[in-house]
């Protein structure tokens, strides 16, 4: 039996670039629309986070860290923002995951049960840097069970969505 | 410059993630949105705490500009405590004035002294009261301490006060716990001598001595001066009495001028007694 994997030809960096951004303006809509109908205790999984950590493994740490920053921009734009806080989170968050990246091997890691670690970590980063600006002391334990570790667990969660559908599709009809 | 240029590229990554995270810091810092506010705070406690810690660091530049600033502050202050001194003792002047005012029984017009003049080794003074304000010769002037002295001489706006502290100047007192009445005379010591007290009068020293109804230059009751010494000499019948004025003149700056003259009927029929005893006199 011989297990054959598919291989398509990808397209250039640019039409991916293209496609990163439809999909991150859709994730924007998504958010400030109808996300809200997921919501379990005021707690929202962050697509665009995992989007920007897809993109900073598949496609490395420089191109990810610029694409971080503009997605959240925009995002702080259009949901009304101190403008630069989710810029922040997610030009770090990129950074970080981009350390993780290999070039030649990015699907063995987007595969692969440390993509989910990887977004686990970069969600705790990012909801660290991004609810520390709006700290208020009186609400610490709070913020740490509630804006970082139960968000990232949740964002993580739906992390294990494109994960699934990106696992190696096995041919067992040869 | 191609070393720190490749340098750049090396490390671009982080030269990158370093310009845009600043880049992001210049953003949340402009907005004005106080959901960060809590933020702010911590940054600003966080940098005050350390400012604090390195604070025993000394700063030789601004040590020198605040001892500057002190020392012309220090200048200001000190001239501040000196006018508030001087308005104070000037405060409770006028409030003892003003209480004298209100509870005296003659009208009093007040006056500034503008002057001090002495005329054959007489001591006056002028002040900026006259005709115009009601004043006339005659009038007899004191402070919220004592008797002054009396107006001499007079025009429409100023007026000379003979001062009481001039050689032969008797007053007609009394004392003010004993009720005994007297002569005194201001003598070269600097003081009051009450003539010709007898040893059985009962003068004794702190007692205060006001003018009595026989004086007809100066209305009754006002304070004229505390009694020093009051002893009795030996060989002599009399004791040596001797009277310190209440009125400090060396620091005179306002005074009160009694608006009443003595008794015109009273006064005529004094001129006309002296008169015929002149002329009893010459006829002799």
């Amino acid at each position: 039996m011989q297990i054959q994997f598919e291989k398509k030809s990808e397209p250039n960096r640019n039409v991916r670039t293209l496609i990163y951004s439809v999909i991150a303006a859709l994730m924007i809509m998504a958010h400030l629309t109808f996300l809200d109908l997921i919501q379990i205790s005021e707690i929202l999984p962050d697509l665009l986070l995992i989007l920007c950590v897809w993109v900073s493994l598949r496609e490395g740490r420089f191109y990810g860290m610029f694409f971080g920053f503009i997605v959240g921009l925009f995002f702080d734009i259009a949901g009304l923002d101190v403008v630069g806080t989710n810029a922040l989170a997610k030009l770090s968050v990129c950074f970080l995951a981009g350390s993780f990246s290999n070039p030649g091997k990015e699907k063995l890691i987007l595969q692969s049960f440390r993509f989910l670690l990887i977004v686990a970590l970069s969600s705790i980063i990012h909801n660290l840097i991004y609810y520390t600006l709006y700290i208020k002391l009186t609400d610490l334990h709070i913020f740490i069970f509630k804006y970082v570790l139960a968000n990232s667990l949740y964002t993580t969660l739906i992390a294990i969505i494109p994960l699934v559908y990106y696992l190696p599709k096995r041919n067992v009809f040869k | 410059m191609r070393t720190f240029f490749n340098l750049i590229v090396k490390f671009k990554d982080i030269v990158v993630f370093c310009a845009l995270f600043v880049i992001c810091l210049a953003f949340i810092s402009l907005d004005n949105n106080l959901k960060i506010g809590g933020f702010r705070t911590l940054v600003v406690a966080s940098v005050g705490y350390f400012q604090d810690v390195f604070s025993w660091i000394p700063n030789p530049a601004a040590l020198k500009s605040e001892n500057r600033s002190i020392r012309e502050l220090n200048l200001y202050l000190s001239s501040e405590v000196i006018k508030s001194r001087k308005a104070i003792i000037e405060n409770e002047r006028y409030k003892n004035m003003l209480a004298l005012k209100d509870s005296a029984k003659f009208e009093l017009v007040s006056a500034d002294v503008i002057g001090l003049t002495s005329v054959e080794m007489r001591n006056y003074i002028t002040i900026n009261r006259g005709r115009g304000a009601g004043l006339s010769e005659g009038m007899a002037s004191r402070t919220d301490a004592g008797l002054v002295g009396w107006i001499v001489v007079c025009n429409d706006n100023y007026s000379i006060i003979e001062l009481i502290i001039n050689r032969n100047v008797k007053i007609s007192v009394k004392s003010q716990r004993s009720q005994l009445n007297g002569i005194i005379e201001w003598t070269n010591d600097d003081m009051f001598t009450m003539m010709n007290t007898p040893d059985s009068y009962d003068i004794k020293p702190n007692d205060i001595l006001i003018t009595s109804n026989f004086s007809s230059k100066y209305p009754p009751n006002l304070p004229v001066g505390q009694v020093v010494i009051s002893e009795p000499q030996q060989g002599s019948l009399f004791k040596k009495v001797k009277i310190r004025p209440l009125v400090n003149f060396a620091s005179l700056e306002q005074v009160f001028v009694v608006k009443e003259l003595a008794d015109s009927a009273k006064m005529s029929l004094i001129t006309d007694l002296e008169n015929k005893l002149k002329l009893r006199k010459t006829t002799k």
